[in-house]
């Protein structure tokens, strides 16, 4: 048996596919759960609608990113385990180094030496790259109800400094991927700067026309177009 | 009507039974494969390979519970760290859905919010990659041009600046509105440039680099907090 049989068999396309299914049908159920709770607590539906649709319009461009990872990975594992774990748990940033780590660990300089040595590595490879999950997935289970309570017991506790600093939690994430832009050559910078100008220019313009909508797609516009941008950086900077 | 703790807990032990049924799933995946095509490696060769990505793979998963959880609630971060994908866009796409709403993080109404944007997203995302995982010979040309790839790989430093000025410039949280929160971001981009600049690169550290901002951000905060630059002030109704 060779390692793309199985790879792109229809036994994996299968489970994959239930795997995947399961998960949707997950979202499904939360989000009928939330719309409940959310008609409960009398949101406005307006503001229910906004959130599913800038959500959706956010996500699209950097799903392309996550795309764009499937096609990186399918030549090297095939179709059905990266379209899984890009799916399902796991991150464009992190995939393809998960499959490379497992490789080396086998005794394989890369990926497509594995896939010349038959079907084995494949099964290897995969049990590597869910296992390397399984100490997230357990600390998941036991300390996200714990972790959420504690956040609104301190934040209630703290009176108002407790607004504050939920506030600036974001602030640590925003400083660890921010700064290091600035060390990544003039394209890097010049997005982001592009990002920042354009989103600016869009809220201005939301606000000096008063299209409410357009307040609502800021965030996702700003980051195609800047997306964009970058290209003319690049054929710039050439 | 279900009190906030009521919902809470229906909500967790929804989240953390549908969790344990997805670990069995995806270790059932490979199980089945492997028996079927009679491929099952050896233990020794499996332990050998997982080691390396666990020890990566669980601190980053420890400060993503810590620093996430609290910004995402319950519902929405089961979802987030199922679905992966989590800093580049499960996370910004709630945070962006809370700001539009103008409600905070750690409320019920932030709860609620957050939990139907990464479930939007989810299923937002898992539609492109099933497109794209059906037309990948068709769309190959498309993924191979240069402008795609030039765009896709600078998605960070685009996602990130919008993110940057939505978040300094509004401090609108519920019913309350909190100015100069702005001020809190200066001392962690600072301790992250001295750091990634002059010690180590921090690129595969985010994970650990945040969790020790967290404490570092809200000492920060307090301090600003107390000396009067940052402060709470009651939201103004619009006339």
């Amino acid at each position: 048996m060779e390692f793309f049989d199985v790879a792109n068999g229809s036994l994996l396309f299968v489970l994959v596919g239930a795997g995947i299914a399961y998960v949707m049908v997950q979202c499904a159920l939360f989000m009928r759960m939330s719309l409940k709770r959310a008609r409960e607590l009398g949101i406005d539906r307006k503001v229910i609608s906004d959130t599913i649709k800038s959500s959706a319009v956010f996500t699209l461009a950097p799903s392309i990113a996550v795309a764009l990872g499937l096609a990186a990975m399918a030549p090297s594992l095939g179709i059905a385990w990266p379209w899984f774990r890009l799916s399902v748990i796991g991150s464009v940033s992190y995939e393809l180094m998960a499959a490379n780590m497992a490789t080396s660990a086998l005794g394989f300089a890369k990926l497509a030496d594995a896939a010349k040595a038959g079907a084995e590595p494949l099964g290897a490879i995969m049990y590597a790259m869910t296992g390397g999950l399984a100490g997230a997935i357990i600390l998941d289970i036991i300390f996200i109800k714990k972790v959420d309570s504690l956040a609104v017991r301190l934040k209630a506790k703290a009176g108002d400094f407790g607004v504050v600093a939920i506030g600036v939690l974001f602030f640590a994430v925003l400083a660890v991927f921010v700064v290091p832009f600035f060390g990544q050559g003039v394209v890097a910078v010049a997005t982001f700067v592009t990002s920042i100008v354009l989103t600016l220019f869009l809220a201005f313009v939301a606000k000096k026309f008063r299209l409410a909508w357009l307040g609502n797609f800021i965030l996702a516009f700003s980051l195609i177009l800047s997306m964009c941008s970058s290209v003319l950086w690049t054929a710039m900077v050439k | 009507m279900e009190n906030r703790e009521q919902y809470f807990n229906r909500i967790n032990r929804f989240g953390r039974i549908s969790f344990i049924i997805f670990f069995v799933l995806i270790f059932t995946i490979p199980t089945v494969v492997c028996a079927v095509y009679d491929i099952f490696p050896g233990l020794a060769t499996v332990l050998k390979a997982t080691m390396g990505l666990f020890l990566i793979l669980t601190p980053i998963a420890i400060s993503e519970i810590v620093s996430f959880v609290p910004l995402l609630g319950s519902g929405a971060s089961y979802l987030t760290f199922e679905t992966g994908n989590v800093s580049n866009i499960k996370l910004p796409c709630a945070m962006n859905a809370l700001k539009l709403a103008g409600v905070q993080p750690a409320s019920e109404e932030g709860e609620v919010l957050s939990t139907i944007s990464v479930a939007v997203s989810s299923i937002v995302t898992t539609s492109i990659i099933l497109i794209t995982a059906l037309l990948l010979a068709p769309l190959a040309p498309v993924f191979s041009n240069p402008a795609v790839r030039t765009a896709t790989a600078n998605v960070l430093p685009a996602l990130f600046g919008a993110l940057l000025v939505s978040f300094l410039a509004a401090g609108d949280a519920g019913s309350v509105v909190v100015k100069g929160q702005w001020k809190a971001i200066i001392l962690p981009a600072l301790v992250v440039a001295v750091v990634h600049y002059l010690i180590f690169p921090i690129k595969g550290w985010e994970g650990v680099i945040i969790l020790v901002l967290l404490p570092i951000t809200i000492l920060g905060a307090r301090f600003l907090y107390k000396k009067g630059q940052i402060t709470v002030v009651p939201k103004v109704p619009k006339a």
